[in-house]
């Protein structure tokens, strides 16, 4: 690794802390991750639109502010990027969808305002699966690439927020989680990721999927870069009338504090259920072990509604987003990519009493959670049931009605965290815990006056630099240490043959 | 629930106004099968009583 790379590969944290010293100027900093950018993502394709002018011109700006002596905020002169699902004014928002492909909005979401006022650069706007649903077939502006193995998914929807955070293509991103879109880039990818509780961060400017379940998440490459990014986006907004207007807690403090006494549980039927790769298993066993060396009491609990709980989401965050697209599908079913199509087409049949009997089993399914984590700081278990699949896997027709039962299981390992409305964890695969084991505080408000149990653990893990991965090593071709195998894209595979409208072909883009 | 079939799923996206192509028709059929037996166990479950609210509220 070179030195440039390593200045890359640094925490957003290490990186505002240099700016300040002036020991890196936010010209230098925002110019190493747009050169990366232009090196590495015509293969991983993370991002959909960079603006590297007015990166620059914010960086400049940003030096000057340094050089001045003023008052810096936290974040000043971090770059950083962002899914397209969220409005930046000027700058191209697709949502990942060629229904918006021209879509230029006029205001930033509340999201982006709070980011570039706590001095982040922002370089540009990431790939998503199409309009934040999951199971795109065909990616309008590319097909993102885990940069660990890159015929293996990085996971979604949040897909090019976990890939740039992962191939240090920015020193931090923000993604949105409806039914595991952070958690799940997260996971694949090998980096931090969180969800937010939900209303604790705005949703002004981003497009909807489901209304109660819709949150911005923060992902980084460590702990104590998400818990500075939450910090940064989080608090009422009047602008989003469901935001919280519960004060914001300091949610980096206590994260040295350590994990003795902290009590968690593992959930059985997410851990060690069938649908569950052994080698998931024995990571998250082994995450869970670790954590009882270091002081906190493990138990095991049972759940045995989660199992259901995607299949749950499906009938009601699905029928959401029917009904947001609805008249788009009247008019312009042909222009959303077949899997999108088809998955919201589904959800517009889906018979109102089966919906009324999913919402009751989500509300009896929340009562279980909270009762399962009164006393408790935290409930373990795997993100997913298996390490990155291939990218093939997820292709192809369903041709079958007992084709769908598999995946909705499976979804269930994403889903159960937003059935109780609270926050939850993707701790940093690869060298945190078992890979995409997520950990979830007994509740927003006490975990965090607690100093959050879920992220001191995880950070008490990261900064013993455990490594408990397996799967991913050898399913997603990760190697000892924590950086990504990335290839110098040759230059035919940096210009693969791209739609019109891709974001090489727009001015923001050309360099 | 019997099982849908394309004709019964096609007769509800005219009713929509939905647009579907016959591909698309036969995956969507399966789709909804596929989620409604899914959900067929909650028929089960003791819900009668529970009211069916998102469970979210703001942080207070």
């Amino acid at each position: 690794m070179t030195a440039d790379a390593d200045l890359a590969f640094l925490s957003a944290r290490r990186i505002a802390a240099l700016v300040r010293e002036r020991a890196v100027s936010p010209v230098e900093i925002t110019r190493l991750y747009l050169d990366r950018i232009d090196r590495l993502d015509g293969e991983l394709r993370a991002y959909i639109t960079v603006v590297p002018e007015a990166a620059l011109e914010s960086a400049r700006r940003a030096e000057a502010a340094v050089l001045r002596g003023e008052a810096l905020g936290p974040l000043h002169g971090v770059p950083y990027a962002v899914k397209d699902q969220f409005d930046t004014a000027g700058v191209r928002t697709t949502s990942g969808s060629r229904l918006l492909e021209h879509h230029v909005p006029t205001e930033d979401a509340t999201t982006i305002s709070r980011l570039n006022a706590a001095g982040a650069i922002l370089l540009g706007k990431l790939n998503l699966t199409e309009f934040a649903l999951g199971g795109t077939q065909k990616f309008p502006f590319g097909q993102p690439r885990n940069p660990w193995k890159l015929d293996h998914d990085p996971g979604g929807s949040s897909s090019g927020s976990g890939i740039a955070v992962a191939a240090a293509l920015c020193a931090a991103s923000l993604g949105e989680d409806t039914g595991g879109s952070v958690r799940s880039p997260a996971s694949f990818c090998g980096v931090v990721g969180l969800r937010p509780t939900w209303s604790r961060v705005s949703r002004h400017g981003s497009f909807p999927l489901s209304w109660s379940m819709d949150t911005p998440g923060p992902l980084a490459r460590t702990v104590e870069d998400v818990a500075w990014l939450l910090q940064a986006i989080a608090g009422y907004d009047p602008k989003d009338p469901l935001s919280s207007r519960a004060p914001v807690p300091e949610y980096a403090k206590g994260l040295e504090d350590g994990v003795r006494a902290l009590r968690v549980r593992v959930i059985r039927e997410l851990t060690s259920g069938p649908e569950t790769d052994a080698e998931m298993k024995a990571a998250v066993l082994e995450a869970a072990r670790s954590l009882e060396r270091l002081g906190a009491t493990i138990e095991e609990i049972s759940l045995p509604l989660l199992p259901r709980a995607g299949a749950i989401f499906m009938a009601l965050a699905d029928s959401d987003g029917a009904g947001v697209h609805h008249r788009w599908l009247r008019t312009r079913a042909a222009e959303y990519d077949q899997g999108t199509r088809r998955r919201l087409l589904t959800a517009s049949f889906i018979p109102a009493a089966i919906q009324q009997r999913a919402a009751r089993a989500r509300a009896l399914l929340g009562t279980q959670l909270r009762e399962a984590l009164a006393g408790r700081d935290l409930l373990l278990c795997p993100t997913a049931h298996q390490a990155a699949p291939p990218i093939a896997a997820g292709r192809g027709v369903i041709t079958s009605r007992h084709e769908v039962a598999g995946p909705l299981l499976h979804a269930a390992l994403l889903r159960h965290a937003r059935r109780a409305g609270r926050a939850s964890r993707d701790c940093r695969a690869v060298r945190l815990h078992a890979r995409g084991a997520a950990a979830q505080p007994a509740a927003d408000r006490p975990a965090l006056r607690r100093g959050d149990g879920a992220a001191r653990g995880a950070h008490v893990r990261e900064s013993v630099r455990m490594v408990a991965a397996p799967a991913a090593r050898h399913r997603v071709g990760v190697r000892s240490g924590a950086r990504p195998p990335i290839r110098r894209c040759s230059a035919t595979s940096r210009r693969p043959p791209r739609a019109a409208g891709s974001r090489r072909s727009r001015t923001a883009c050309s360099r | 629930m019997s099982e849908l079939t394309t004709e019964q799923v096609g007769a509800l996206a005219a009713a929509l106004g939905l647009p579907v192509t016959a591909e698309d028709l036969v995956e969507v059929t399966h789709r909804l099968n596929g989620l409604i037996d899914a959900l067929e166990p909650l028929a089960a479950l003791p819900l009668e009583t529970i009211e069916p609210v998102t469970g979210q509220a703001p942080v207070s």
